[in-house]
């Protein structure tokens, strides 16, 4: 993996992140903090891979406020800082962000903000360049991984000499492409870390704050002649056209197929510009004035698209402009080259055939869904929460959480009520139960996720006596962005031992009664831990304890150790398919000819938990 | 050189579609293309639809493929080639290894309330593909996979299949070499696979 640390000058195949990895390294970043979050997890993953190496600080934090404010900590100490995150994560560190923007930086600052158009892995597809404007920072926007290593570089420079924190905006189609970039220099930098005490500064509040603001509107403007000589600003220009098109970030790529497949490359100018805040203004002006239609192509919100709008009304020039505001591309979801090739051709009036076919189609293919892996803890402990609501015959409702365990939602168990962000499975049923909105009230979150910001609303449950029943699926890990470890773990990044942190010591500190402890494969005392807690008369914890069975089976196969297998006795199996219906395993296999179930070696991980589920105890331990 | 290659891969979630994405990939850059990978990926860990893209060429740009526009196909798994039909188009050459890996439901899909769940019959997944795709080759890999002793080198040998097909426009040792850089473990008996894919393709028929 050491390919990111390789000499200068060498093409190499690299991920967006980590070409921003790389980046950051060529620019002599010496601390690096962040929470996971699809899709800006490897970033941090593979800084964390060659941190001994070249002697740099690089941790996950438990969660996106904790990291920013760690990273303002190292900064202030003259320390090149780098903060990752996925684009909720940066709602969670807003708080601190606004701040820093009003005190500044001392050592380079970057904050990766990871957004996710067509929220593939996200509950919402928010557009984070609205975090650089209110923030008043500026936001550099790459179109490919050589653009990502080189921005990430150059974002440290304009961070340190203008001290003010600078974010760089990627999606899935940067943080999740491999494309070919040529290394630069890596600097190796030497810092001795000194704060430069100075509380005037430092101490933001009230006259302070208002004097730093002062200093922040002041350093606008010559942030936005930094911006607008950035040789990322690319002009394309044909003399005799008066047509244009303003784009940014990856959806260049998208306007550079469409006129290649129109064939329009002499019809259009093209301006690609590297950032929507602050806007290249000069460059957007020039450009401006020499077309008289302009359609403006970015990904998410129109958010260049007012600005010019504004510019242009500001200095009089009466252009049209043409973008989402007006429905040449689409509000909702992200670009591909077929919507953006759709619009250029309706903006140029010309024929563009997306074959019409194509929409329908004559035969349907059936979705795979959200499914737990084979061997997964939390189908178990769905599967025992599900007979244990069916069994009590009260009114329930069940929040859910973000994680792998969010598939709760789908079938088989269809069990859970809500999810929004990160901890609101505690608060919003503290709410629910508070309201009386039903009898029972089940919070259901991740260990990861608990620690992320589960603790406060645990606590605030305690304080207003709601009885909530919160189900912390401890799986050991943080399963679904690819097991990064974290406080409960005891590994750091870089795999490294550190204190381990007692998910039932904080339940207990929370001021919570009922903490209890269960294995979820072992469905009868998890069933039964269920009921008491269920029945107990005030907020109570359960954890489910069981590792992730995806890490479990890697690294028993590390190991050398054996999975357990089992097999269905197919004498005694009666095709009552229970075990596909209620448990949803992916290792049973249905053969319609001999109407019975049998289980997949290759598939099952072992957990042996269907073995309690067959009401025919036709399923066995076969060995290994 | 070729101006532009698209390449679709479908499979599904642990069966080794990103690997063979980033195997090619390294090819291509190696061969001095410009390359981009994307890829679609459910939010599944395992058992997922998982579409990734490779593209290269003198100058590509971004990751995604437009419709119908894909160069090759290549199937880890009948129902998810099926699914990346959007893809296909009438000048696409699809190769699928002829392997089912139904949805964890299809097994309850003679219960009305699961019907959607339905597994498509291989013939009519074979039609659809012919219709749309200008040819459409089924490879029966699992037999030879299990000889192999490499059920999981699917990638590979399917791989190996590519590489027969006079499309590919890459040389054969730039593959081997992507192989040893990407894939950790067994690295013999997947470059072996590879090759045994390769004579069987080089025994089809692609046009």
């Amino acid at each position: 993996m050491s390919w990111i640390l390789g000499n200068p000058g060498n093409r190499v195949l690299l991920l967006g992140n980590e070409a921003i990895a790389r980046g950051a390294i060529e620019a002599g970043v010496n601390f690096v903090i962040g929470y996971p979050g699809t899709p800006s997890s490897e970033i941090l993953a593979a800084l964390a891979r060659v941190a001994d190496k070249l002697g740099i600080y690089v941790n996950w934090a438990i969660n996106e406020k904790v990291a920013l404010e760690t990273a303002v900590g190292a900064s202030l100490s003259g320390l090149r800082s780098l903060v990752t995150m996925k684009h909720v994560g940066v709602n969670v560190a807003a708080d601190p962000l606004m701040t820093l923007a009003y005190i500044g930086v001392i050592g380079g600052f970057v904050l990766i903000s990871a957004d996710d158009p067509q929220c593939h892995t996200s509950q919402t597809e928010q557009d984070n360049r609205y975090y650089a404007m209110l923030a008043k920072i500026p936001v550099l926007e790459p179109t490919n991984p050589q653009e990502a290593k080189d921005m990430t570089r150059i974002a440290f420079s304009i961070s340190e000499e203008h001290q003010i924190p600078v974010m760089l905006r990627s999606t899935p189609r940067l943080s999740h492409t491999f494309g070919e970039v040529v290394l630069g220099e890596i600097t190796k930098s030497s810092r001795k870390p000194s704060f430069p005490r100075d509380p005037d500064r430092w101490v933001c509040v009230g006259p302070t704050a208002l004097r730093r603001h002062k200093i922040l509107e002041e350093k606008q403007n010559k942030i936005k002649e930094v911006i607008d000589n950035l040789d990322f600003n690319k002009l394309i220009l044909n003399n005799a056209v008066d047509i244009g098109i303003i784009t940014v970030g990856v959806a260049y790529n998208y306007v550079l197929y469409a006129i290649d497949k129109l064939n329009i490359g002499d019809k259009v100018n093209v301006l690609k510009i590297c950032s929507s805040n602050p806007l290249p203004e000069k460059n957007v002006l020039s450009f401006l004035k020499r077309n008289r239609k302009i359609l403006i192509v970015e990904e998410l919100d129109p958010i260049v698209e007012k600005q010019v709008l504004a510019l242009a009304k500001k200095f009089n020039i009466d252009t049209e402009i043409y973008g989402k505001l007006d429905g040449f591309l689409p509000l909702v979801g992200e670009l591909n080259p077929d919507t953006v090739a759709i619009a250029i051709a309706k903006f140029m009036n010309i024929p563009y055939e997306v074959t019409e076919k194509l929409s329908t189609t004559d035969f349907s293919v059936p979705q795979r869904g959200l499914a737990f892996c084979a061997g997964c803890p939390h189908r178990a402990t769905y599967y025992s929460l599900r007979k244990v609501l069916r069994e009590i015959k009260k009114s329930y409702i069940v929040t859910g959480d973000i994680g792998c365990y969010t598939i709760g939602k789908a079938s088989p168990f269809n069990i859970l009520d809500t999810c929004i962000c990160m901890g609101a499975s505690i608060s919003m049923a503290s709410g629910f139960e508070l309201s009386k909105a039903s009898d029972v009230v089940i919070a259901v979150i991740g260990d990861s996720t608990f620690l992320h910001n589960g603790i406060p609303p645990l606590i605030n449950a305690v304080y207003n006596n709601s009885k909530i029943k919160v189900l912390i699926l401890d799986n050991e890990t943080t399963a679904m962005t690819g097991h990064q470890p974290h406080p409960g773990t005891g590994y750091t990044a870089t795999g490294a031992k550190s204190k381990k942190v007692l998910i039932e010591d904080l339940a207990k500190a929370c001021g919570v009664e009922f903490v209890k402890i269960v294995d979820p494969y072992n469905l009868k005392e998890t069933q039964k831990v269920l009921r008491e807690a269920i029945e107990f008369n005030g907020p109570a914890v359960v954890i489910l304890r069981r590792t992730c069975a995806l890490l479990y089976s890697r690294m028993a196969r590390a190991k050398g150790i054996k999975l357990k297998k089992y097999a269905v006795v197919q004498d005694k199996c009666r095709g009552c398919l229970l075990c596909i219906r209620d448990f949803g395993c992916p290792a049973m296999i249905y053969d319609s000819s001999t109407k019975k179930v049998h289980i997949d070696p290759f598939l099952c991980t072992g957990c042996g938990v269907c073995v309690d589920i067959c009401p025919f105890n036709a399923i066995e331990e076969v060995g290994q | 050189m070729i101006n532009e290659f698209n390449l679709v891969i479908a499979s599904v979630g642990g069966q080794g579609g990103l690997t063979l994405s980033r195997i090619i990939a390294e090819a291509a850059l190696s061969n001095g293309y410009s390359v981009r990978t994307g890829e679609t990926l459910g939010m599944s860990q395992r058992f997922g639809s998982v579409l990734s893209f490779v593209r290269f060429g003198e100058d590509v740009r971004g990751p995604l493929i437009p419709f119908a526009k894909a160069d090759v196909l290549i199937g880890l798994e009948l129902l998810e080639a099926l699914r990346a039909w959007k893809f296909i188009g009438p000048k696409t050459l699809v190769l699928v290894a002829k392997i089912s890996i139904p949805p964890v439901f299809s097994s309850l899909s003679h219960i009305p309330k699961w019907s959607s769940y339905k597994y498509p019959s291989i013939d009519d997944i074979l039609m659809n593909l012919r219709k749309r795709a200008e040819k459409a080759i089924d490879i029966d890999a699992l037999p030879i996979l299990r000889k192999l002793n490499n059920v999981r080198g699917l990638n590979v040998f399917m791989l190996g299949i590519f590489a027969a097909s006079p499309r590919n426009p890459i040389p054969k040792s730039l593959y081997e070499d992507a192989i040893r850089k990407v894939i950790k473990r067994n690295i013999e008996l997947n470059i072996k696979t590879f090759r045994i894919g390769y004579d069987i393709g080089q025994r089809l028929e692609f046009t």
